[in-house]
C-alpha cells in the first residue's frame, strides 16, 4: 500500500483536501483507501465528518501519533495492512504535529508500505501572523513535506502568495509546491498530479 | 503550549429545530468563542463543531473572527432536527488553558438549545 502523510497547522485544510483526494482516489480506479485520522482532544470531528461523507476511517485518540501514540500507530498500520492492505493508506496527523517523528516510526516499524509521501498544507491566510506566534512549529512542518499545499489563497492578495511561496521555499527548496482553494473545489488535474507523485 | 477543550453532547430539541435555527444558534457560538480567543486577528488553532442526526449533518469550522466555514450533507437544508449530536473540539495554542475552558463553557450556557447531555 502507499502512505500518504498530511500534516499542516490546525485549521489549515487538511480534512477538506483528504475529503477531496479520497473521493477522487476511490472514484477513479476503484481504489481502496483508509484514512487514519489523529486528532487532539478526547471528541473528534474529523473522524465523525469523514466517516459521514462515506470514507472508511480509524481513529487514533488521546495523543499525537508523532510522540505519544507511537506504538499505536504502528500498530494500526501494520494490521491494516495485514486485514486489508489497501491501495492507500492516508494518515492524517494532528495540526501540532512534527511529521518528520512519524516518517521515522513509519519508516522503522511499518510493514506492507510501498511509500510513504508526505503532503503538508499551509494555511495562506494565518501565514504571516502563524510563523510569528509559533514560527517553529510551523516550520518544522514545512520543512518534512515532499509536496506542500499553499491553501486557502482566494483569503489573500496575489502580493502575498508571492511572499508566501518564497517562505515556503527558503524553508524547503526542494519540495513540489501547488496553490489551491481546497473548500472551492480541487482541479482533477492538481488530484491526478498528487496521486501521481506518491 | 497548546489547549484543547472537546466534548459530544446530545441536544433534545423539543419542538423539533429547522436546519437554518440550529445552524445560526451554532454559529453564533463559533463566533463568540472566536471573538474572545484570537490572537493578532487569528484563531491560533481551530475552533470545530459537527452537529449531526443520522444522515443529516453539518461541520463547523472556524480559524478567524468573523469567518465561518460550514460543510453540509445534500440533506442538511431542509432537515428539521429532533436529538442531534453536538461535538465541538477546541485548540488553541497561546491563550491559558483556564481561559479557554471558561470562554468555551460560558458560550455554551448561552446556547439556549434545549436540554443538553452528554452522549
Amino acid at each position: 500500500m502507499k502512505l500518504l502523510l498530511i500534516g499542516g497547522f490546525l485549521g489549515s485544510g487538511k480534512t477538506t483536501f483528504i475529503r477531496h483526494l479520497a473521493k477522487y482516489l476511490v472514484g477513479n480506479g476503484e481504489q481502496q483507501v483508509v484514512i487514519i485520522e489523529n486528532e487532539v482532544g478526547e471528541v473528534g470531528i474529523d473522524d465523525q465528518f469523514l466517516s459521514k461523507e462515506g470514507l472508511l476511517v480509524k481513529e487514533l485518540f488521546g495523543g499525537c501519533i508523532c510522540c505519544q501514540l507511537t506504538g499505536d500507530l504502528t500498530l494500526t498500520v501494520n494490521k491494516l495492512a495485514e486485514q486489508i492492505n489497501p491501495d492507500w493508506l492516508i494518515v492524517e496527523t494532528t495540526g501540532v504535529a512534527k511529521p518528520d517523528a512519524i516518517i521515522s516510526t513509519l519508516t522503522k516499524y511499518g510493514k506492507g508500505i510501498q511509500n510513504i509521501y508526505t503532503l503538508i498544507l499551509a494555511d495562506a491566510s494565518r501565514w504571516f501572523e502563524l510563523n510569528e506566534i509559533i514560527p517553529e512549529l510551523i516550520q518544522s512542518q514545512i520543512k518534512t513535506g515532499d509536496l506542500i499545499l499553499v491553501n486557502k489563497i482566494d483569503e489573500v492578495s496575489s502580493q502575498e502568495i508571492d511572499n508566501i511561496i518564497s517562505g515556503v521555499k527558503d524553508l524547503n527548496s526542494p519540495a513540489e509546491l501547488i496553490t489551491l482553494s481546497a473548500l472551492n473545489g480541487i482541479e482533477e488535474s492538481i488530484l491526478w498530479r498528487i496521486s501521481n507523485y506518491a | 503550549m497548546h489547549e484543547s477543550v472537546a466534548q459530544k453532547l446530545i441536544i433534545k430539541l423539543q419542538p423539533p429545530l429547522s436546519s437554518e435555527k440550529l445552524a445560526d444558534a451554532v454559529s453564533d457560538f463559533i463566533a463568540k468563542v472566536a471573538d474572545d480567543l484570537n490572537l493578532k486577528g487569528i484563531i491560533p488553532g481551530h475552533i470545530k463543531v459537527l452537529i449531526a442526526e443520522n444522515d443529516v449533518y453539518a461541520a463547523f469550522s472556524c480559524t478567524k473572527p468573523g469567518k465561518i466555514i460550514k460543510q453540509t450533507s445534500a440533506s442538511w437544508d431542509l432537515a428539521a432536527l429532533h436529538e442531534p449530536s453536538f461535538s465541538y473540539n477546541i485548540v488553541i495554542f497561546g491563550i491559558p488553558k483556564e481561559k479557554v475552558i471558561n470562554t468555551v463553557k460560558l458560550h455554551l450556557g448561552q446556547l439556549n438549545l434545549g436540554a443538553l447531555s452528554s452522549a
